[in-house]
């Protein structure tokens, strides 16, 4: 008995000790960690306030959290603000930022990929009564497979996420090879159009990445249609 | 000098590997000669050196890597080499094919022990090998009989599109140009040796004609096929005809000299039941829901796996044993 | 009193992938390009470093029957330190790194060399043998990744070395690490054999 409370002991001590490191390491590198998740965060969201020219959208380009959370617009207690049956999802918070009578939705969303959940950083466009998806930035794409679903982040490849006209969006939008058909490079706009995301000749091989990260365009939509926006 | 110590009986036959090997190649030649007339020279040529690469490679590999210098070619690595090379798309280019031979002999037939040893049929081995690694190529077909490059989609990837939808299968076969005329002779795209069925069913006939292959297989998969897709016509037409699944994609070539490979096929009667039932159902599922449109060369390698199973549980009664009496 | 043999050891003649065939989630997982697996190899010698490090020190006064649940213990704590500054000053790398950098906790390299070698030893043999193995492990992951990552995508730490038409996707697919890892395998098992024979006759 004697002997029992002795070991455990022991094994208190060196967990006690353990813990102690790792609660001191944490506690040291902890703003190191918010300062890089909030530096990449940050750097997507510019990324989608530029348009195709890389010229950025608006003036007033935030660039710390504060300016950020000033242009919160939806927001909820659990990380989630929409979900749907297929498990993509929509993250709060949703950014607005109007100028000159533009009004641009930036929302972090996601779909289920080869490998878990293909995160995206989107911008949407409203002006009048028109509205357009500007840009896509995949920010988290660890799970899908090199030279295949982990493609998805080649900027030729966003590019082709990007720009769908409304008339795009009001369909639901479809990778070609599930839409059963092949655009040309010449009429990429026309397939936008469609709501077609011609993919088969630059992103060979991989299908699930490209349908998980559709999927998260669309609850995008269908989050912005909820809340009256289109 | 070392005597022979194997137990009793000692069989002979006259028959040799070579002599089986021989017979085979004999019995694809039909099915060559198909489609070296739709396809023209280019597919000959493929062919036949796919054949001579193969068999190469084997010999390469038996007097140098393994050093078996008293080895004799048995001809085996051809027929492995020529059904790879009547499985893949004229579209594939020449090192693509060449690759996939090497993977077929090297990984598929000679990591396991060579001959008799290999678990996996090796040509399908090499095929799977190469729809993996260049899905581009391995999935352009070009339009049969026409020179220039018409690449169009096979017959079976034109009805995986309206799989359980409300089209009209006959109607979705005159409008895409498919007869079975055309499916039963050849003039279809497609890998270059499966697109005949009468070319093939000629060259099995020989080889059943010459006793080297029995036809359990061939029998138990394509009648589960008939069953299954006659059960999913009645269910939903779009699903397709029981004839037009027997006569399209690679059926015909796989069950009659790929499934009965010897060497990774089952070897009782009720085994070689199981197996064909087991290929049967597996391709169609993949036809019906995989995300391929064809499943044979899956099939046929998953059932593979399964045969050193399927010989235990089938074994047969070992003459002059008793039954143990069951516990109660 | 520190041999240096213990550090040579882990490249080659007792390499922790190769020859002991250890570790195999994080190796056949990560190895899809050069980078991941320099990024798991160096995470590995680093906890590896520490714990051998750190185990040696303590291997007095752990007893005998608890010794395993203390090994733990050292070297989870390693690893969330690890996978901690990792998060924070190479966010990229963690990452692409993800789930396996919590699992090195349960890398068997890691507690068979605390086990077999830091528990009997002084503390610098135990860096040596630490550092041995680390780099042995990294030298394959690395080898593996290179390979993979060359004939699956056409690349090398991300430079183009090859034509897109010559990829072989199945190489970057985990069946492709089961082969590439496969023929590697043989290719030092012939090696050693016939340094075998050599040695023998």
């Amino acid at each position: 008995m004697k002997n029992y409370i002795k070991i455990g002991l022991i094994l208190m001590t060196f967990t006690l000790i353990s813990a102690f490191v790792v609660a001191f390491i944490y506690t040291a590198v902890k703003p190191y960690i918010d300062n890089a998740e909030f530096n990449s965060k940050l750097k997507a969201i510019k990324t989608v306030l530029k348009d195709n020219n890389d010229n950025y959208l608006i003036k007033n380009i935030p660039e710390n959290s504060q300016q950020l959370s000033a242009l919160v617009w939806k927001s909820s207690e659990n990380d989630v603000l929409y979900t749907d049956s297929t498990n993509a999802k929509v993250y709060s918070p949703v950014y607005k930022i109007e100028e000159n009578g533009k009004n641009i939705y930036i929302m972090t969303v996601s779909g289920i990929g080869f490998g878990g959940d293909v995160k995206s950083v989107v911008s949407f466009v409203s002006q009048e009564n028109d509205i357009y998806l500007n840009k896509i930035e995949v920010i988290d794409y660890s799970q899908e497979t090199p030279g295949l679903g982990a493609r998805i982040v080649e900027s030729a490849v966003k590019a082709r996420f990007s720009d769908i006209p409304k008339s795009g969006l009001e369909k639901t939008i479809k990778v070609n090879k599930d839409a059963g058909v092949t655009y040309s490079k010449d009429n990429l706009d026309q397939a936008k159009a469609n709501g077609v995301i011609q993919l088969t000749d630059i992103m060979t091989g991989a299908t699930i990445t490209p349908r998980g990260t559709v999927k998260s365009l669309n609850i995008a939509v269908e989050f912005l249609k909820k809340e009256g926006v289109m | 000098m070392a005597l022979n110590t194997s137990a009793a009986p000692h069989l002979r036959t006259k028959d040799s590997t070579r002599k089986v090997m021989i017979d085979v190649l004999i019995a694809l030649m039909p099915a060559v000669i198909v489609s070296s007339v739709v396809y023209g020279l280019k597919a000959l040529i493929v062919m036949l050196s796919c054949m001579v690469g193969a068999e190469l490679f084997e010999l390469f590999i038996m007097k140098v890597l393994r050093n078996k210098k008293n080895f004799r070619p048995d001809f085996s690595a051809a027929v492995t080499g020529l059904l790879l090379g009547m499985n893949v798309s004229i579209a594939v280019q020449w090192w693509q094919i060449l690759i996939g031979v090497i993977f077929a002999i090297g990984v598929g037939k000679h990591v396991f022990g060579g001959l008799g040893q290999n678990m996996f049929n090796p040509a399908l081995v090499g095929r799977v090998f190469m729809i993996i690694s260049f899905p581009t190529a391995m999935t352009t077909w070009l339009k049969p009989g026409v020179t220039d490059l018409v690449t169009t989609a096979t017959p079976l990837a034109i009805a995986k599109e309206s799989y359980g939808t409300a089209v009209n299968f006959s109607q979705l076969m005159a409008n895409n140009n498919i007869n079975y005329m055309d499916l039963f002779l050849g003039k279809i795209s497609g890998s270059m040796g499966e697109i005949s069925a009468a070319a093939l069913l000629i060259g099995f006939i020989y080889l059943v004609v010459r006793g080297r292959i029995k036809i359990n297989i061939p029998v138990f998969y394509v009648g589960t096929v008939v069953i299954f897709s006659s059960i999913m016509y009645f269910i939903n037409n779009s699903y397709g005809t029981p004839l037009f699944h027997v006569l399209t994609g690679g059926l015909i070539i796989g069950a009659l000299f790929m499934a009965t490979d010897m060497v990774t096929s089952p070897m009782t009667f009720k085994g070689q039941m199981i197996y064909g039932i087991g290929l049967g159902v597996i391709t169609m599922v993949i036809r019906y829901i995989g995300s391929y449109p064809e499943g044979v060369s899956f099939a046929i390698l998953i059932m593979n796996a399964f045969v050193p199973l399927i010989d235990i549980w089938a074994k047969p009664k070992i003459y002059g044993t008793v039954k143990k009496e069951a516990k109660i | 009193m520190a041999d240096i043999k213990n550090l040579t050891n882990g490249f080659i003649k007792q390499n922790p992938t190769f020859v002991q065939v250890l570790g195999m989630c994080p190796t056949l997982a990560v190895t899809t390009s050069a980078e991941n697996a320099l990024g798991m190899g160096l995470a590995v010698l680093a906890v590896l470093v520490m714990s051998n490090i750190a185990i040696s020190l303590i291997r007095k006064l752990v007893p005998d029957n608890i010794r395993i649940p203390v090994y733990i213990v050292v070297i989870a704590s390693f690893v969330t330190v690890i996978d901690l500054l990792m998060h924070g000053f190479t966010y990229d790398l963690w990452k692409t790194l993800g789930l396996f950098i919590p699992l090195i906790v349960v890398n068997c390299i890691i507690l068979g060399r605390a086990e077999a070698f830091a528990s009997k030893n002084g503390v610098l043999d135990s860096i040596f043998d630490a550092l041995g193995m680390g780099l042995g492990f990294t030298g394959s992951l690395l080898l593996l990744g290179s390979i993979r990552e060359i004939l699956g995508n056409g690349t090398i730490f991300g430079l183009k070395v090859m034509s897109e038409t010559f990829k072989m996707y199945l190489f970057i697919l985990p069946p492709g690490a089961f082969i590439a890892l496969g023929l590697l395998l043989a290719f030092f098992n012939s090696l050693t054999l016939k340094k075998q024979k050599k040695g023998g006759k």
